[in-house]
């Protein structure tokens, strides 16, 4: 099986195979349009820790299947929230780390990465009161109590009936 | 979180007090064979004659003092007197990790330069500068033993040190100063010197610092991604994080956009009034049709229109009027427009009442024989009746202002074109050039007619000539389309466009501007009912006696589709984006795919004919058999019977928070008004 080089921004160079490597679209078509070669692709926005995870990431999906083709509004109102058990342990890092991998993701083109993070960060939201939200992502609350009771009130008319 | 801060500093403090403590630095390694390599480490870096670095590197309790040293530091480069150094590559791993005396090698080449630059070693003391070995840090004046601290004026703390104060404060800065892969590798140094307690602190502050404000740094695409992922109730919880979330949750408009499609929703004429209340809108809406920053205000109204029908909290107020009608006869038309309930009847009369009271606000006198077909257009209703003429009424006089003969049989339907802007040639036109009445009749033919505008003197047909010389000296009658072979039931148009459906069992596309008929489509076995046309797609549709429905191509002039299923005639149709919905005598409302011609959805009422229907993207109300049902159109399920018992429902209509049905029971016409109430 023919193998790639990646290059991280901070020059660490990783050997993967190619069928990994082209998890990636940024990648996948890079390869596609340059044919082999033997000199190591630069990613410039990625530092090694962070390429260090996604390659984690793409090994364990090499085998799935691609659907990049597909309607992309379709997948995404269709399943919306659940993220196989797999990734959720994979994501399960610092906040700066998923940042990092969310960017990455969007960097090299790795929709289904991509989704998983973004699905991340929309639970770390979904459900929770503002004030766990603020917690969890170490916000204050910069609002009047009056402002406050001012969108709750516009946002009373999605109350569950 | 200044505490912690300065406790780690204290902490810190305290460390470097006793330095000299055997316990605490253990200068001549006794024999541990669990970490061999360390000792080695150790060994040669004294060997070297490497002076002693001042900070205990050798506490192996952490299992931080295994971790390996980053592959970047390896290739770190610095620059002494303007020539760039390397870490010595030859040197172990070990002695990098275990040791804060570096050596540095040149990177360039002795030959290329001409001059000899020697490696150096480098050794980083209490200040945390890099020095070449040879110059050795002058030691700690004694006299500055009062240390007080930074700026900020945080920490007064008093400590007898054998390191310099000041020295500290360079310590910070210096380290400031540095590349940051060297501060990483200085501080992963500094925690191997930490005990548990400062781990747990500096664990706790990791946990803080690591912690991110993701939306707002994330860019406005990827935020979108996040928010795609939220329902309703958490977008909007989330809107009281704070304000610069609120205003970033507000910014994405498209949430809204995506929520309304979710919902299955599709906009309506009312949604477009919102936007364009100058502009005509198109028969059939499609919600790309709307711009986006629009959607959070439509979302609501949609969202709160379905909740109000589908899940109300209380029950609808019922009001029940009586309207009369000759026996044997039936109300042939139902319309709810503002607070007016507009009906009329085959037994010739018309009548308009307050839907609030149930009082009769006006009475539209005239028509000698049944009226079938009603168009309302502002205060103006146009009516077609059995008596062949066609009357235009102003509503809050009740007076006729105009009546228009030419047709020789009775007006079967009614339909008003309203002016569509269009460029053709460069030029800004309207299609058609001012309001027209379009009607079909029993006699086989179209007109086309000026509609009246609201100031135009009224013109009355004469009664006692001939038809077709009435007919050409009417200033509004405009051409007659003739062709079909039988009577008109149906037509639908847009702009230039007109579509009729006959009892000749085809359907004609005319063009209204030449009278022009540009397709004739042949293929169903027997009378049509009912047609629609979609100028978007460029397609019509009709609804037969032969109990298909047929989908046309305007422009390819072809059949598309026949769609089977009803098992008798089918009366109704209506488009709600990409789905067509019918409803037959065969006691089933139908949902089909136009892309793909597949039913989809079978609203079987059990028994008796749709005997009339309305419906929109979420729901549909039907009456059939003596009963008024409301359907949820996304499952195909019925929600509930709000009407049952009646001897027939005629018509139907809705708005946003009334159901008017025209009803007999008990041997008398009723009309019956159910309003929804929010909360």
């Amino acid at each position: 099986m023919s193998k790639v080089k990646l290059l991280s921004s901070d020059n660490e160079e990783f050997t993967v195979d190619r069928i990994v490597a082209e998890k990636s679209i940024l990648i996948k078509n890079m390869l596609e349009d340059m044919g082999e070669m033997n000199v190591p692709i630069p990613l410039p926005n990625v530092s090694s820790n962070v390429l260090r995870k996604i390659i984690e990431w793409c090994e364990h999906h090499k085998n799935d299947l691609y659907t990049g083709n597909e309607d992309e509004t379709e997948i995404r109102l269709k399943k919306s929230t659940d993220i196989d058990e797999w990734d959720q342990k994979f994501i399960s890092v610092d906040q700066e780390m998923l940042f990092e991998i969310i960017l990455a993701s969007n960097y090299l083109d790795i929709k289904p990465l991509l989704d998983t993070g973004c699905k991340t960060i929309a639970n770390m939201i979904r459900g929770k009161s503002p004030e766990d939200i603020r917690k969890t992502f170490n916000i204050p609350n910069d609002f009047t109590p009056e402002e406050e009771e001012q969108i709750r009130k516009e946002n009373e008319w999605a109350e569950d009936r | 979180m200044p505490s912690y801060e300065s406790e780690v500093y204290k902490r810190s403090l305290s460390d470097m007090q006793s330095p000299s403590t055997p316990t605490k630095r253990p200068c001549v390694p006794t024999i541990d064979t669990s970490h061999p390599a360390e000792f080695l480490a150790k060994d040669r870096s004294t060997s070297s004659s490497y002076p002693t670095c001042p900070i205990d590197v050798y506490n192996k309790n952490y299992p931080l003092s295994c971790m390996q040293t980053p592959e970047h530091l390896r290739n770190f480069q610095v620059q002494l007197d303007s020539i760039p150094y390397k870490f010595c590559t030859d040197s172990s791993v070990s002695e990098i990790e275990d040791d804060l005396a570096i050596t540095l090698k040149p990177v360039s080449n002795v030959k290329e330069s001409g001059s000899h630059h020697p490696s150096q070693a480098l050794r980083i003391v209490g200040n945390c500068q890099l020095f070449p070995t040879k110059q050795i840090q002058a030691p700690p004046s004694p006299e500055q033993e009062e240390f007080v601290s930074s700026e900020e004026g945080r920490l007064d703390v008093s400590v007898p040190s054998p390191i310099a104060p000041m020295e500290l404060v360079d310590m910070m800065s210096c380290y400031s100063r540095l590349p940051s892969s060297l501060q990483a590798f200085m501080f992963l140094k500094f925690m191997k010197n930490c005990d548990r307690q400062t781990l747990r602190l500096l664990n706790e502050q990791c946990n803080l610092s690591l912690k991110r404000d993701l939306i707002a740094s994330l860019p406005d695409t990827l935020v979108d991604k996040v928010l795609q992922c939220l329902d309703i109730r958490s977008f909007l919880n989330a809107l009281l994080v704070c304000k610069n979330w609120e205003s970033i949750f507000r910014s994405h408009v498209s949430f809204w956009y995506y929520q309304f499609v979710k919902n299955h929703f599709l906009v309506d004429k009312k949604d477009w009034q919102l936007v364009f209340p100058n502009k005509q809108p198109p028969p059939f809406l499609r919600n790309e049709d709307i711009p986006m920053d629009m959607y959070p205000c439509i979302f609501k109204r949609h969202y709160l229109h379905r909740q109000r029908w589908l899940r109300p909290k209380q029950k609808p107020l019922r009001l029940s009027f009586p309207r009369h009608v000759h026996a044997g006869h039936f109300v042939t038309f139902l319309q709810l427009q503002g607070d007016r309930v507009i009906t009329s009847s085959d037994d010739a009369s018309m009548n308009i009442y307050d839907v609030n009271t149930g009082n009769l606000v006006v009475q539209l006198l005239g028509h000698r024989g049944g009226v079938w077909a009603v168009q309302v257009f502002g205060d103006t209703l146009i009516s077609g009746s059995v008596d062949k003429t066609i009357r235009v009424w102003d509503m809050r006089t009740g007076k006729c202002t105009h009546l228009f003969r030419g047709h020789t049989s009775t007006v079967r339907c009614l339909q008003i074109l309203l002016p569509v802007k269009t460029i053709k040639k460069g030029r800004v036109t309207y299609e058609p050039e001012f309001p027209c009445i379009v009607s079909g009749s029993r006699d086989s033919t179209v007109r086309i007619w000026k509609l009246p505008q609201p100031n135009d003197p009224p013109y009355i047909a004469p009664e006692d000539v001939n038809p077709s010389v009435a007919e050409q000296s009417n200033p509004y009658h405009i051409r007659t389309l003739s062709g079909h072979t039988g009577s008109v039931h149906s037509i639908a148009g847009y702009g230039d466009i007109l579509v009729s459906g006959s009892y000749d069992f085809t359907v004609r596309v005319w063009r209204a501007s030449t009278g022009e008929c540009l397709n004739h489509f042949r293929g169903h076995k027997a009378y049509i009912y009912s047609v629609l046309y979609d100028p978007t797609r460029n397609l019509c549709f009709s609804g037969s006696l032969d109990k298909t429905i047929r989908i046309w191509d305007i422009k390819n002039n072809v059949c598309l589709h026949t769609l089977e299923g009803h098992t008798d005639l089918v009366v109704f149709l209506n488009l709600q984006a990409d789905k067509l919905i019918s409803g037959a005598l065969d006691s089933t409302i139908r949902e089909w795919d136009i892309n793909s011609a597949k039913c989809e959805k079978v609203l079987s009422a059990n028994s008796g004919p749709i005997s009339c229907m309305q419906n929109d993207e979420c729901k549909v109300v039907s009456g059939n058999n003596g009963s008024l049902k409301l359907w949820d159109l996304r499952t195909g399920k019925l929600v509930r019977t709000l009407l049952s018992d009646m001897t027939i429902i005629s018509q139907v209509c809705y708005d946003e928070t009334r159901c008017v049905a025209a009803v007999q029971r008990d041997n008398q016409s009723f009309i019956e008004v159910l309003v929804y109430r929010d909360n």
